[in-house]
């Protein structure tokens, strides 16, 4: 298919990569980091996200649609870039091994205590790399596909509505945060919106019928809201001081559901997060594929692939036990967060760069 | 042409030489039903198959006046219609293994081409059974296939394009598509297609598509074949290609999207409300069929806790019985089913009932009181099995239940999360299957709002203005109906 | 091929990794129950019992051990029983009084901290020893345990409304604006029978609302739908009798009139007010205001002794300083942070002034009109 790709589904591609295993303790992050009707925070962070986003399309815009390593090669020499291209592609690895490798050890806190979370992951590894070998458009058609089969989760919301108090807010703003409000807290509660910058590896695949940011826009917007209203069910739900304590509010709210013909569904509910996590690991590792194919234009990708998978199983061997994870989750997503900032400025300034080797702009 | 092992030291004809007597009775030497006659008055020689000319038409109207021309009458009357001049060996031996009967008056060759009805008469399909509607099907011979579709379609937009199929076989095969409607693109590839393909014979269609689609491993059948008219007059007015072979009375539509073999022309045929509650029941029941047995082991191997406490007991006590685990248990009861499934199809009619009624009672009763298993589990491998034979087309619902095997195992294995991987491994690899180049997936991915009112819904006629998108027609507009 | 190799791959290598967390269901024994109390002699040491229904459903198995702490318990039931015991089925905490007035927060953590616990299982106390109850057998059929969960989820009175479960207890119990309340169990000849509320100060349970009061707690505390009320004493112009409302749907608004002021020694000023609609199906004695008319009149004796009932309820609760009602959470809303956070509610609960308004309409009279 050389068509390009369609507004629709670039949006359900970035809601796909911007849902993963942190919205399991947002609630609880929220809370704790920002405090009593933290959630006016939560949006705040989304708009600052959308002005990250912003800051790509003007990217888009300037570089008239080229693909972002041809903006760079046209300002800056291949031998200075190709490390910073492999470092990159290491952080995106990483961060793709360690989102699927902590929804693992989040499932084994609810079935599976004892199994060996590292045979779990290669199968996890062994569905990333299935649809890697994929080009984008299949992997965009599986997302949307995966999209459909985990949205209808949203349709059990409603369930909790006798419970839910607006009372349990409390008419406080930004109170209680477990140790004040800080800059790392805040960070992590932005964690959650990673995914948005991948938006510049599908450059090369639209064109202007495509409305790429429309999309991008459109799926940020929508997974501000899903978030949101995890957020609030969870508030309003629970009480503040709850929600502080619950390592995971969210499958706690589903365990709360209880149906005639079945019970505890986060045992049903829960596994339908893996489509989720699996397109964020899969379109992460695509970035990184790109970085590497970029660098080796020779090899096909069906080669480059095996390794790359191999290299985030391995990864996956860093965290073991829970705050491990943790540890390892903040550093990454720290630092992507931090190159998703800074990206888009660079490539503003070899856009600026680039313009007089091509002559008429 | 065959190879023979031939041991004698003549060259083999190429094929291109003019035909003359000695040259096609030596090509069809050790034919024991090739019948060369010698007919009086005229004097020229006939050289036919009896078991594939129509013997009646050929005495009357070949053997009869010939026999009672004098030669000279005789070059004047293999000079019109309906005898036609062999160019070469070759054609004239493809003219008789076709049906014809050749001439010869010592110097060229005739052609007179009157093949024999063979097979069935048109009747209605034994696998594709509807309640209202046309009750004909289509029959193994080419020429009445096409008589039926060309009775429905009566324009002469309706082409066809004649291929070959077959170094041995040389079966014919006709490709139909609507002018006007089609994508020229994909009824090049089509043909290319069919014209790469290098093997001896193709026995069916169901086995022309293997050879043809463009992912030969797939589980999934990725060209609709029907039985069914007035399915393929739908398909051709879609703006898609069939494709008729000789011999085989499945006809093919290509290109083709999942969601179609879920579809059966009496959706149509009913109102639309009814039409949209059966889609959406068939979509249940592909659910139902792949996932329900194995959801049941994975709850009660793994997730106890998801089982109601109203059930709680019943479902514990009636496993308590069962000495297997209840994956072996549900593989067991699996196969148990498709063993009398294959075999009901087998049995010849006359036991096929019998047998049936001990199998279930079998199943049913005597299986649970021995504690071989429970009778939970039977009721949720019975609905997945009725529910498999609530899709339309059986190959795919073949294909399901193989699937269903797949995932019962990854559900014993690792629970939900085994059922959900085995999902998620499924939807990666039909992502990645395309058909003449679409998307198998089409219209959820890429989307196309209006298709799905026809293949997750059926919306109502005059809803339903433009043609499916996969056929990348030319001509969108389907129907003018104002509401 | 693809496929099948993955599906190959994928099941070869689950097949190593996940066999041996298998808990097949007739291999597990699900504990329903789980009873606790103070041990005789020993202050710290708990008396654990747990109730594990057999596939008959009408027995169980009971096992009861004296421990430091509920795991190390659990870890010698498992020695005796069996099947490997699991928790994710469990219906029902209950708490002996005696533990529950020591606090039961330590105990209920070690049971919660599981992920497979349920958070609809049910948190009751009971005045006698728990154990008592689940070695028997009722006539009102199943195990205890099934038993003991129907009568909490459907028991009239209180509807359901105090399923008192580990999610109402826990929210409660961390939200400082609002004390957990959990249901008393008690035996009788014919059974067992729902005995009232247990109000909860944190974890320590410090009073009891009666079983004849809790559906006029139910309207304290949050809307009812369907409940019925047995007034006694009504008391008009024209006589005393005792009235029964049913399907009465009430709800309940809180307004704060003035709030607490410690400095200034400042009770808080709370007005409760209840509208409450009923159908009248029963009234003894009072079959003079059957009409119309006088309707209002009974509306109004209605409304005086349910006034004066739940004032009395609300005095009863202020003595322990247990705000089960959730007054505290409105008061929270009218203050500032740091103002909450200073002020000892506990106390201010116990002194501030709360008076209750009552609305009350009927709906109907039922299907008999007398003259």
């Amino acid at each position: 298919m050389k068509e390009k790709l369609n507004g629709f589904h670039v949006a359900l591609l970035i809601y796909m990569i911007e849902l993963d295993v942190t919205v399991f303790t947002l609630p609880r992050l929220v809370a704790s980091e920002i405090g009593t009707n933290g959630w006016l925070g939560f949006l705040g962070l989304s708009l600052l996200a959308m002005f990250n986003i912003w800051l790509y399309r003007l990217v888009y815009k300037a570089g008239q649609g080229r693909s972002v390593f041809d903006i760079a090669e046209s300002a800056l020499p291949k031998a200075l870039l190709y490390p910073f291209y492999a470092l990159l592609a290491l952080l995106w690895l990483s961060v793709a091994a360690f989102a699927g490798k902590s929804f693992i050890l989040i499932f084994q806190t609810l079935t599976f205590q004892t199994s060996s979370p590292m045979l779990i992951f290669a199968v996890y590894c062994l569905l990333v790399y299935a649809l890697l070998t994929k080009d984008l458009y299949s992997i965009v058609k599986a997302s949307t596909v995966f999209f459909l089969l985990s949205i209808w989760m949203l349709v059990l919301s409603p369930y909790f509505f006798r419970e839910w108090s607006l009372d349990r807010f409390t008419s406080f703003f930004f109170e209680g945060t477990k140790n004040g409000h800080s800059i790392e807290g805040i960070l992590h509660v932005y964690t959650v919106f990673i995914g948005y910058e991948l938006c510049m590896f599908l450059f090369p695949y639209s064109d202007a019928k495509t409305k790429l940011f429309k999309g991008v826009f459109a799926g940020h917007a929508f997974i501000t809201f899903t978030n949101l209203l995890t957020i609030l069910i969870s508030f309003g739900f629970f009480s503040f001081e709850e929600v502080k304590i619950l390592e995971f509010p969210v499958i706690h709210t589903l365990e709360f559901i209880e149906m005639p013909f079945i019970n505890r569904v986060e045992n049903l509910v829960f596994p339908f997060f893996l489509f989720s996590n699996l397109v964020s690991s899969v379109m992460f590792a695509f970035a990184a594929l790109s970085g590497i194919r970029r660098m080796l234009p020779k090899v096909s990708q069906k080669k480059l692939v095996p390794p790359l998978i191999a290299v985030i199983f391995m990864l996956g061997f860093l965290p073991t036990t829970f705050r491990q994870a943790a540890k390892w989750i903040d550093i990454s997503y720290f630092t992507e967060t931090g190159v998703a900032f800074a990206l888009p400025l660079v490539l503003l300034m070899l856009v600026r760069l680039g313009k007089p080797s091509k002559g008429a702009s | 042409m065959a190879d023979g092992k031939r041991m004698d030291t003549k060259t083999e004809p190429s094929g291109k030489e003019k035909p003359t007597l000695s040259l096609v009775l030596d090509e069809l030497k050790d034919c024991v039903d090739c019948i060369h006659q010698k007919l009086g008055g005229s004097g020229a020689d006939l050289v036919y198959f009896a078991a594939i000319v129509d013997n009646n038409a050929l005495q009357r109207d070949l053997i009869g006046p010939l026999s009672q021309a004098s030669p000279e009458q005789l070059a004047e009357a293999l000079s019109g219609a309906p005898y036609s001049s062999a160019k070469d060996l070759e054609a004239c031996i493809s003219g008789i293994m076709n049906g014809g009967a050749a001439v010869f008056d010592g110097q060229d060759a005739y052609l007179f081409d009157i093949p024999k009805q063979v097979g069935r008469t048109i009747e209605q399909s034994e696998t594709e059974t509807i309640i209202t509607g046309p009750h004909d099907g289509f029959v193994e011979s080419l020429e009445e296939n096409l008589g039926v579709i060309r009775k429905r379609i009566r324009s002469a937009k309706l082409k066809t394009i004649a291929l070959e199929i077959g170094e041995i076989s040389k079966a014919r095969i006709v490709m139909l598509y609507v002018e006007g409607i089609v994508n020229d693109s994909f009824v090049k590839m089509l043909s290319e297609r069919i014209g790469d393909i290098e093997i001896d014979g193709v026995a069916d269609a169901n086995m022309l598509v293997q050879l043809i689609d463009e992912n030969p491993n797939s589980v999934f059948p990725q060209y609709l074949t029907t039985e069914r008219p007035d399915a393929v007059i739908s398909k051709l007015l879609g703006g898609r290609i069939v494709v008729i072979l000789d011999g085989s009375p499945s006809v093919i539509c290509a290109p083709t999207s999942f969601l179609e073999f879920f579809s059966s022309p009496d959706d149509y045929y009913q109102r639309w409300p009814i039409g949209t509650a059966l889609r959406i029941l068939r979509l249940i029941g592909f659910i139902i069929t792949i996932c329900f047995t194995a959801f049941y082991v994975s709850v009660t191997t793994f997730h106890y806790e998801m089982i109601p406490h109203a059930m709680l007991l019943n479902l514990a006590e009636s496993r308590s019985r069962v000495p297997f685990p209840p994956l072996i248990e549900a593989l067991l009861m699996e196969t148990t089913i498709e063993l009398l499934r294959e075999a009901g199809a087998r049995l010849p009619t006359k036991i096929g009932q019998t047998i049936g009624i001990v199998g279930g009672i079998v199943i049913g009763q005597a299986a649970v009181q021995a504690g071989f298993t429970s009778n939970i589990l039977i009721i949720a491998v019975a609905i997945s099995a009725i529910a498999s034979f609530v899709i339309p087309s059986y190959i795919m619902s073949a294909s399901l239940r193989l699937i269903r095997f797949g995932l019962i195992i990854l559900a014993g294995v690792i629970g939900n999360l085994g059922l959900i991987m085995g999902i998620g491994l499924l939807v990666i690899h039909m992502a990645g299957v395309t058909n003449l180049g679409t998307s198998y997936l089409t219209p959820i991915a890429p989307a196309k709002f209006m298709d799905i009112l026809d293949t997750l819904v059926r919306g109502p006629f005059w809803a339903l203005k433009k043609r499916p998108t996969i056929s990348r027609s030319p001509n969108p507009v389907r129907t003018k109906i104002k509401r | 091929m693809y496929l099948i190799k993955r599906l190959g791959w994928a099941i070869s290598l689950l097949m190593l990794g996940g066999c041996q967390d298998e808990k097949v269901l007739e291999k597990i024994g699900f504990v329903r129950t789980i009873a606790m109390d103070t041990a005789e002699g020993d202050e710290k040491a708990l008396k654990v019992m747990i109730s594990i229904p057999k596939t008959n459903q009408t027995d169980s198995i009971v096992y009861t051990d004296t421990a430091r702490t509920f795991k190390q318990a659990k870890m010698r039931f498992d020695m005796q029983n069996d099947r490997k015991l699991v928790f994710g089925q469990l219906r029902q905490i209950m708490f002996g009084e005696k533990l529950a007035r020591r606090g039961i927060w330590q105990p209920m953590d070690s049971v919660f901290r599981d992920p497979a616990v349920g958070i609809h299982t049910h948190v009751l106390v009971s005045e006698v020893d728990p154990g008592s109850y689940m070695s028997k057998t009722y006539k009102q059929g199943g195990t205890p345990g099934e038993y003991i969960d129907n009568l909490v989820r459907s028991d009239p009175a209180t509807l359901g409304k105090f399923d008192s479960n580990l999610h109402t207890f826990l929210r409660d119990y961390y939200d400082d604006g609002i004390e957990p309340v959990a249901t008393i169990i008690k035996e009788t000849g014919q059974g067992l029978m729902v005995d009232g509320i247990a109000l909860f100060v944190r974890d320590r349970y410090v009073s009891k609302i009666q079983s004849d009061d809790a559906m006029y707690f139910a309207m304290l505390r949050e809307r009812v739908k369907g409940g019925s009320l047995f007034m006694d004493e009504v008391v008009t112009n024209r006589g005393i009798g005792t009235i029964s409302i049913a399907n009465v749907n009430s709800r309940r608004s809180i307004s704060i009139l003035s709030l607490p002021d410690e400095k200034h020694g400042k009770p808080a000023e709370v007005v409760l007010k209840i509208r409450i609609r009923g159908s009248l199906l029963e009234y003894d004695g009072l079959k003079a205001f059957n009409n119309i008319r006088t309707q209002p009149t009974l509306e109004r004796a209605m409304e005086q002794y349910v006034g004066e009932r739940l004032e009395r309820l609300v005095g009863e609760m202020q003595k322990t300083g247990a705000d089960a009602l959730g007054v505290g959470i409105q008061i929270r809303n009218h203050m500032r942070y740091a103002d909450w956070k200073a002020l000892d509610w506990n106390r201010e609960f116990s002194i501030a002034r709360i008076n209750v308004s009552v609305h009350l309409n009927i709906k109907d009279f039922g299907r008999l009109i007398d003259s």
